[in-house]
Protein backbone atom coordinates (compact mmCIF):
# COMPACT_ATOMS: atom_id res chain seq x y z
CA UNK A 1 0.00 0.00 0.00
CA UNK A 2 3.57 2.32 0.62
CA UNK A 3 3.30 2.77 -3.24
CA UNK A 4 -0.04 3.85 -3.43
CA UNK A 5 0.03 5.78 -0.66
CA UNK A 6 2.86 7.94 -1.78
CA UNK A 7 1.01 8.66 -5.86
CA UNK A 8 0.77 12.30 -6.42
CA UNK A 9 -2.08 13.42 -5.95
CA UNK A 10 -2.71 15.64 -8.60
CA UNK A 11 -2.18 12.75 -11.25
CA UNK A 12 -5.12 11.04 -9.39
CA UNK A 13 -6.96 14.53 -9.51
CA UNK A 14 -6.05 14.88 -13.01
CA UNK A 15 -7.02 11.15 -14.01
CA UNK A 16 -10.23 12.05 -12.09
CA UNK A 17 -11.24 15.08 -14.28
CA UNK A 18 -9.90 13.01 -17.31
CA UNK A 19 -12.14 10.02 -16.44
CA UNK A 20 -15.23 12.47 -15.46
CA UNK A 21 -15.07 14.34 -18.66
CA UNK A 22 -14.37 11.40 -20.97
CA UNK A 23 -17.58 9.23 -19.56
CA UNK A 24 -19.81 11.69 -17.75
CA UNK A 25 -20.45 13.75 -21.02
CA UNK A 26 -20.37 11.10 -23.22
CA UNK A 27 -22.90 9.29 -21.37
CA UNK A 28 -24.98 12.33 -21.59
CA UNK A 29 -24.93 13.12 -24.97
CA UNK A 30 -25.92 8.52 -24.91
CA UNK A 31 -28.62 8.07 -22.92
CA UNK A 32 -30.49 11.57 -22.49
CA UNK A 33 -32.68 13.06 -21.75
CA UNK A 34 -32.61 11.73 -25.51
CA UNK A 35 -30.53 12.32 -28.47
CA UNK A 36 -30.39 15.54 -30.08
CA UNK A 37 -30.17 15.58 -33.82
CA UNK A 38 -29.93 17.98 -36.78
CA UNK A 39 -31.98 17.57 -39.68
CA UNK A 40 -30.49 19.17 -43.24
CA UNK A 41 -32.51 21.95 -42.87
CA UNK A 42 -31.24 22.64 -39.42
CA UNK A 43 -33.96 22.23 -37.37
CA UNK A 44 -32.83 21.11 -34.00
CA UNK A 45 -35.41 18.31 -32.17
CA UNK A 46 -35.11 15.26 -29.01
CA UNK A 47 -35.84 12.16 -30.99
CA UNK A 48 -35.65 8.57 -30.05
CA UNK A 49 -32.16 7.16 -31.64
CA UNK A 50 -32.01 3.17 -31.22
CA UNK A 51 -28.77 1.66 -32.84
CA UNK A 52 -30.21 -1.57 -33.57
CA UNK A 53 -33.17 -0.88 -35.27
CA UNK A 54 -36.27 1.90 -35.96
CA UNK A 55 -39.12 2.13 -36.86
CA UNK A 56 -40.38 5.19 -38.47
CA UNK A 57 -36.78 5.82 -39.53
CA UNK A 58 -34.72 4.49 -42.43
CA UNK A 59 -31.20 4.07 -41.50
CA UNK A 60 -28.80 5.26 -43.80
CA UNK A 61 -25.44 5.00 -41.90
CA UNK A 62 -24.98 8.15 -39.62
CA UNK A 63 -28.18 9.64 -41.24
CA UNK A 64 -31.93 8.75 -40.93
CA UNK A 65 -34.49 9.85 -43.09
CA UNK A 66 -37.57 10.42 -40.62
CA UNK A 67 -40.15 12.98 -39.76
CA UNK A 68 -38.84 16.45 -38.43
CA UNK A 69 -41.39 17.56 -35.67
CA UNK A 70 -40.53 21.43 -35.79
CA UNK A 71 -40.35 22.31 -39.97
CA UNK A 72 -43.53 19.29 -40.64
CA UNK A 73 -41.46 17.42 -43.21
CA UNK A 74 -39.68 14.66 -43.96
CA UNK A 75 -35.87 15.16 -43.98
CA UNK A 76 -32.46 13.26 -43.30
CA UNK A 77 -31.22 13.97 -39.50
CA UNK A 78 -28.12 13.03 -37.87
CA UNK A 79 -27.35 13.16 -34.28
CA UNK A 80 -25.70 16.23 -33.36
CA UNK A 81 -21.50 16.26 -32.70
CA UNK A 82 -20.12 16.37 -29.17
CA UNK A 83 -17.95 19.37 -30.67
CA UNK A 84 -21.79 21.38 -31.46
CA UNK A 85 -22.84 21.73 -28.62
CA UNK A 86 -22.44 21.94 -24.82
CA UNK A 87 -24.07 19.99 -21.99
CA UNK A 88 -26.75 22.72 -21.25
CA UNK A 89 -27.96 22.61 -24.94
CA UNK A 90 -27.95 18.91 -25.19
CA UNK A 91 -30.46 19.45 -22.04
CA UNK A 92 -32.52 22.59 -23.24
CA UNK A 93 -33.14 21.37 -26.94
CA UNK A 94 -34.14 18.26 -25.95
CA UNK A 95 -36.78 19.91 -23.67
CA UNK A 96 -37.44 22.68 -26.13
CA UNK A 97 -38.22 19.92 -29.21
CA UNK A 98 -39.56 16.30 -28.60
CA UNK A 99 -40.06 13.92 -31.10
CA UNK A 100 -42.88 10.53 -30.72
CA UNK A 101 -41.14 8.36 -28.27
CA UNK A 102 -41.39 5.50 -31.23
CA UNK A 103 -37.70 4.66 -32.71
CA UNK B 1 -32.94 7.19 -23.17
CA UNK B 2 -30.45 6.84 -26.18
CA UNK B 3 -29.90 3.33 -25.08
CA UNK B 4 -32.73 0.84 -25.62
CA UNK B 5 -32.47 -2.65 -24.67
CA UNK B 6 -35.45 -4.51 -25.96
CA UNK B 7 -35.01 -8.33 -26.12
CA UNK B 8 -37.09 -9.60 -28.70
CA UNK B 9 -38.65 -12.38 -26.16
CA UNK B 10 -39.20 -10.31 -23.28
CA UNK B 11 -43.14 -10.48 -22.38
CA UNK B 12 -44.76 -8.04 -20.14
CA UNK B 13 -44.07 -8.02 -16.81
CA UNK B 14 -40.68 -9.93 -16.71
CA UNK B 15 -39.61 -7.19 -19.28
CA UNK B 16 -40.78 -4.27 -16.72
CA UNK B 17 -39.26 -6.69 -14.10
CA UNK B 18 -35.75 -6.83 -16.25
CA UNK B 19 -36.17 -3.10 -16.84
CA UNK B 20 -36.34 -1.92 -13.51
CA UNK B 21 -33.91 -4.34 -11.94
CA UNK B 22 -31.22 -4.16 -14.46
CA UNK B 23 -31.31 -1.36 -17.37
CA UNK B 24 -32.25 1.42 -15.21
CA UNK B 25 -30.44 0.97 -12.29
CA UNK B 26 -27.20 -0.56 -14.12
CA UNK B 27 -27.03 0.92 -17.59
CA UNK B 28 -25.58 4.51 -17.04
CA UNK B 29 -22.87 3.03 -14.76
CA UNK B 30 -22.17 0.16 -17.44
CA UNK B 31 -21.77 2.78 -20.08
CA UNK B 32 -19.62 4.76 -18.13
CA UNK B 33 -17.19 2.01 -17.11
CA UNK B 34 -16.75 0.73 -21.20
CA UNK B 35 -16.64 3.94 -22.43
CA UNK B 36 -13.36 4.15 -19.68
CA UNK B 37 -12.57 1.36 -20.90
CA UNK B 38 -13.07 1.47 -25.47
CA UNK B 39 -12.10 4.42 -26.96
CA UNK B 40 -15.03 4.42 -29.51
CA UNK B 41 -18.18 5.21 -27.95
CA UNK B 42 -20.14 3.27 -30.43
CA UNK B 43 -18.04 0.00 -29.31
CA UNK B 44 -19.01 1.28 -25.70
CA UNK B 45 -22.64 1.41 -26.39
CA UNK B 46 -22.26 -1.73 -28.10
CA UNK B 47 -20.27 -3.18 -25.05
CA UNK B 48 -23.18 -2.62 -22.95
CA UNK B 49 -25.85 -3.53 -24.61
CA UNK B 50 -24.07 -7.16 -25.22
CA UNK B 51 -23.86 -7.07 -21.21
CA UNK B 52 -27.61 -6.39 -21.20
CA UNK B 53 -28.32 -8.82 -23.26
CA UNK B 54 -26.05 -11.54 -21.48
CA UNK B 55 -27.99 -10.57 -18.08
CA UNK B 56 -31.10 -11.12 -20.22
CA UNK B 57 -30.02 -14.76 -20.87
CA UNK B 58 -29.29 -15.49 -17.54
CA UNK B 59 -32.55 -13.66 -16.03
CA UNK B 60 -34.16 -17.00 -14.92
CA UNK B 61 -30.62 -17.56 -12.31
CA UNK B 62 -30.73 -13.50 -11.91
CA UNK B 63 -31.95 -14.08 -8.16
CA UNK B 64 -29.39 -16.43 -6.84
CA UNK B 65 -26.46 -13.86 -7.87
CA UNK B 66 -24.73 -12.92 -5.23
CA UNK B 67 -23.61 -9.50 -6.45
CA UNK B 68 -25.25 -8.43 -9.35
CA UNK B 69 -23.23 -5.55 -10.06
CA UNK B 70 -20.09 -6.97 -9.93
CA UNK B 71 -21.41 -9.62 -11.98
CA UNK B 72 -22.47 -7.06 -14.61
CA UNK B 73 -19.37 -4.87 -14.02
CA UNK B 74 -17.19 -8.05 -15.08
CA UNK B 75 -19.37 -8.86 -17.91
CA UNK B 76 -19.23 -5.56 -19.21
CA UNK B 77 -15.49 -5.46 -19.18
CA UNK B 78 -15.25 -8.86 -20.35
CA UNK B 79 -17.31 -7.13 -23.93
CA UNK B 80 -15.04 -4.40 -24.05
CA UNK B 81 -11.99 -6.08 -24.24
CA UNK B 82 -14.03 -8.67 -26.42
CA UNK B 83 -14.91 -5.64 -28.98
CA UNK B 84 -11.48 -4.06 -28.63
CA UNK B 85 -9.45 -6.73 -29.44
CA UNK B 86 -12.12 -7.74 -32.79
CA UNK B 87 -11.83 -4.01 -33.27
CA UNK B 88 -7.37 -4.21 -33.53
CA UNK B 89 -7.93 -7.74 -35.57
CA UNK B 90 -10.30 -5.52 -38.30
CA UNK B 91 -8.42 -2.25 -38.00
CA UNK B 92 -5.21 -1.57 -38.45
CA UNK B 93 -5.44 1.85 -37.05
CA UNK B 94 -8.60 1.87 -34.94
CA UNK B 95 -9.37 5.42 -34.94
CA UNK B 96 -9.51 7.48 -32.22
CA UNK B 97 -13.11 8.19 -31.95
CA UNK B 98 -13.02 9.58 -28.35
CA UNK B 99 -10.45 11.97 -29.42
CA UNK B 100 -12.77 12.98 -32.66
CA UNK B 101 -15.66 13.43 -30.28
CA UNK B 102 -14.45 15.73 -27.82
CA UNK B 103 -12.15 17.44 -30.52
CA UNK B 104 -12.39 21.46 -30.17
CA UNK B 105 -14.31 21.24 -26.61
CA UNK B 106 -13.19 24.13 -25.16
CA UNK B 107 -13.37 23.14 -21.67
CA UNK B 108 -10.93 20.48 -22.36
CA UNK B 109 -7.57 21.22 -20.58
CA UNK B 110 -4.56 21.20 -23.02
CA UNK B 111 -2.92 18.72 -19.88
CA UNK B 112 -6.04 16.44 -20.10
CA UNK B 113 -5.02 15.98 -23.96
CA UNK B 114 -1.64 15.15 -22.80
CA UNK B 115 -3.16 12.70 -20.17
CA UNK B 116 -5.19 11.25 -22.88
CA UNK B 117 -2.22 10.27 -24.93
CA UNK B 118 -1.00 8.36 -22.22
CA UNK B 119 -4.50 6.74 -21.02
CA UNK B 120 -4.19 5.43 -24.49
CA UNK B 121 -1.58 3.42 -23.83
CA UNK B 122 -3.55 1.62 -20.84
CA UNK B 123 -4.62 -2.27 -20.93
CA UNK B 124 -8.15 -2.41 -20.23
CA UNK B 125 -7.47 -4.01 -17.04
CA UNK B 126 -5.35 -1.29 -16.41
CA UNK B 127 -8.76 1.27 -17.67
CA UNK B 128 -11.17 -0.48 -15.47
CA UNK B 129 -9.17 -0.68 -12.32
CA UNK B 130 -8.59 3.19 -12.58
CA UNK B 131 -11.78 3.82 -13.43
CA UNK B 132 -13.78 2.14 -10.74
CA UNK B 133 -10.83 3.51 -7.73
CA UNK B 134 -11.04 6.89 -8.89
CA UNK B 135 -14.59 7.72 -10.32
CA UNK B 136 -16.46 5.35 -8.45
CA UNK B 137 -14.44 5.90 -5.06
CA UNK B 138 -13.75 2.20 -4.41
CA UNK B 139 -11.09 0.55 -2.43
CA UNK B 140 -8.47 -1.57 -4.44
CA UNK B 141 -9.90 -4.75 -2.71
CA UNK B 142 -14.04 -3.27 -3.54
CA UNK B 143 -12.48 -3.07 -7.54
CA UNK B 144 -10.82 -6.55 -7.78
CA UNK B 145 -13.82 -8.02 -6.14
CA UNK B 146 -15.79 -6.12 -8.70
CA UNK B 147 -13.86 -7.27 -11.73
CA UNK B 148 -13.34 -10.55 -10.19
CA UNK B 149 -9.20 -10.37 -9.96
CA UNK B 150 -7.32 -10.84 -6.72
CA UNK B 151 -6.74 -7.50 -4.55
CA UNK B 152 -2.52 -7.75 -5.36
CA UNK B 153 -3.00 -7.88 -9.48
CA UNK B 154 -5.82 -4.74 -9.05
CA UNK B 155 -2.88 -3.00 -6.75
CA UNK B 156 -0.78 -3.92 -9.10
CA UNK B 157 -3.03 -2.75 -12.42
CA UNK B 158 -3.96 0.62 -10.79
CA UNK B 159 0.21 1.58 -10.03
CA UNK B 160 1.06 0.52 -13.64
CA UNK B 161 -1.65 2.79 -14.77
CA UNK B 162 -0.84 5.58 -12.65
CA UNK B 163 2.73 5.86 -12.82
CA UNK B 164 2.34 5.38 -17.09
CA UNK B 165 -0.13 8.69 -16.79
CA UNK B 166 2.19 10.46 -14.13
CA UNK B 167 5.48 9.50 -16.68
CA UNK B 168 3.20 11.04 -19.03
CA UNK B 169 2.81 14.26 -17.49
CA UNK B 170 6.06 15.23 -16.01
CA UNK B 171 7.59 14.75 -19.72
CA UNK B 172 5.62 16.86 -21.22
Amino acid sequence: MSDLEDLDEEVKQMARDYLDHRTRRVALFYLGPRPVVRCREGHVFATTWVWGGSLKAIRLGPWRFQRCPVGKHWTLVRRLRLSEVTEEEVRRLAAQHEDVPTP
Amino acid sequence: MGLTISPVTAKGSEEAAFESAVVAPHAERLLRLALAVVDDPGEAQDAVQETLLVAWRHWASWARLTNPSAWLTRVCVHQCVHRRRLLKRWVFWPPDQWAAATANVPELDVRLLDLHRAYRHLSPSQRAVLYLHLQDGLSVESCAGQLGIRPGTARSHLGRALSKLRKELLDV
